[in-house]
């Protein structure tokens, strides 16, 4: 989902449809939401697993990890450098989900509900280890070397390929966890994952406003940790 | 002639960022992740659910104090007042008839075990069928889930769930008698809540 479009965080398939002008005079990110159909479809169907996963159908639950662990582990993934830790903690996610099931309500979209856990068991694990730190990089896949963004830093640094993909997977991790944890996050969530705005408000737990100016922030102290790259 | 100079390509720093979308694990680790996964869902299923709540948010540290402290004024309560919870902590996660089949009642030593698979059809056949994974798999994760449990886990609650449900009439036997046959009775596990 692109970050820029404005894909409003369906509740779920009942949610009422509001006329958009209506919506901008009185939505609040907590009170209003309009419902594109497309998300609306998949907040059903995302719906309807979980009321089956409540009524004891366990392998519903598969369902829900196959269709959301590569997402979930590409955040924890991104916010703690780490593939061994990530790893761990997506599964750890994904059964403090299971334990909280019976619990959800619908509130909130069940991909945002998950997401939220991530982030805070992510979180409380980097506070924990603050001091033991160690770095284990995924391996970018191929079609990375042929993109045209590496054609044009081969060019502008006059190195070969190969050390520039090491280089610069090496420089963006470290710049990323030179960030603070929520300035890390919004940033994970937003240009990565490609959330909007507001679902990236409903994981966090805070305001549209927030999350924008902490993007903002986030941004610039990016810029100047990796201006080599970006002159 | 001299050639025009090339213009450098702008990068943008959004463009850096989406390359970490690049950054994925081979097939070969979703392989072991599914495993490892499935196996802790099972064992989440049979285990007692960890008892941190609210409680930790508002008194931090002291919560593990303050918890020792009520467990042991609860334990002195009871022994003065003898009573049985009627549903086990995980029975909140099963409807009702679901919860019933798993209650301490079930697990009483009293309770032969021959009886079990008995109450094991009782409740299955209202349940749905669901196909995916199959009951072999299904049985083996839970087989393993209360093997591995460190603290006594409640079989009863593994056959009491839809995954049991299976298209051939004896799956449901199948799977009580396999649990049986290693001599999972409450007798040996003890009763769990």
């Amino acid at each position: 989902m692109p970050a820029d479009s404005n894909p409003v965080l369906p509740i779920h398939a009942e949610s009422t449809k509001v006329r958009p002008a209506v919506s901008r005079l009185f939505a609040t990110s907590k009170t209003l939401t309009v419902v594109q159909p497309e998300h609306a479809v998949e907040a059903g169907v995302d719906w309807a697993l979980v009321q089956r996963v409540q009524a004891g159908d366990v392998p519903a639950f598969d369902v829900l990890i196959q269709k959301y662990r590569e997402r979930l582990y590409a955040i924890i993934y991104n916010l703690t450098a780490n593939r061994e830790d990530a790893s761990d903690l997506a599964q750890e996610a994904f059964i403090k989900a299971f334990r909280s099931i019976s619990r959800f309500k619908g509130d909130s979209s069940f991909f945002t509900w998950l997401y939220r856990i991530a982030v805070n068991a992510s979180l409380s694990h980097l506070k924990r280890n603050r001091m033991r730190r160690f770095f284990s990089f995924e391996n970018l896949s191929e079609e990375v070397s042929q993109s045209d963004l590496v054609e044009a830093l081969t060019d502008k640094l006059q190195a070969d390929k190969p050390a520039i993909i090491k280089e610069l997977q090496e420089k963006l991790n470290e710049a990323l966890q030179r960030l603070s944890l929520r300035h890390r996050t919004v940033v994970i969530l937003y240009e990565i994952e490609g959330l909007s705005h507001q679902e990236i408000a409903q994981v966090m737990e805070c305001s549209e406003g927030t999350v924008r100016s902490r993007l903002h922030y986030a941004k610039l102290q990016l810029q100047s940790y990796l201006q080599d790259y970006l002159r | 002639m001299p050639e025009p100079t090339k213009t450098p390509r702008k990068i943008t720093l959004e463009e850096l960022l989406r390359l970490k979308r690049h950054e994925r694990p081979g097939s070969e680790f979703w392989v072991r992740f599914d495993r490892e996964l499935n196996a802790r869902v099972w064992r989440a299923l049979v285990e007692p659910v960890p008892t941190t709540g609210w409680w930790s948010a508002i008194f931090g540290r002291r919560a593990r104090w303050l918890a020792i402290g009520l467990a042991s004024a609860s334990a002195v309560v009871f022994s003065i007042w003898p009573g049985q919870p009627t549903m086990t902590p995980m029975a909140a996660f099963l409807p009702a008839h679901l919860a019933a089949a798993t209650s301490p009642a079930v697990s009483s030593p009293t309770v032969t075990p021959e009886k079990e698979p008995a109450r094991v059809a009782m409740v299955l056949p209202v349940l749905h069928e669901t196909d995916t994974p199959p009951v072999g798999a299904r049985l083996q994760y839970a087989v393993a889930a209360i093997e591995n449990s460190p603290s006594p886990a409640n079989y009863n609650k593994v056959p009491a769930t839809v995954a049991f449900a299976a298209a051939a009439s004896h799956g449901v036997h199948f799977a009580a008698d396999t649990l049986q046959s290693a001599q999972y009775t409450t007798r040996d596990r003890g009763s769990a809540y």
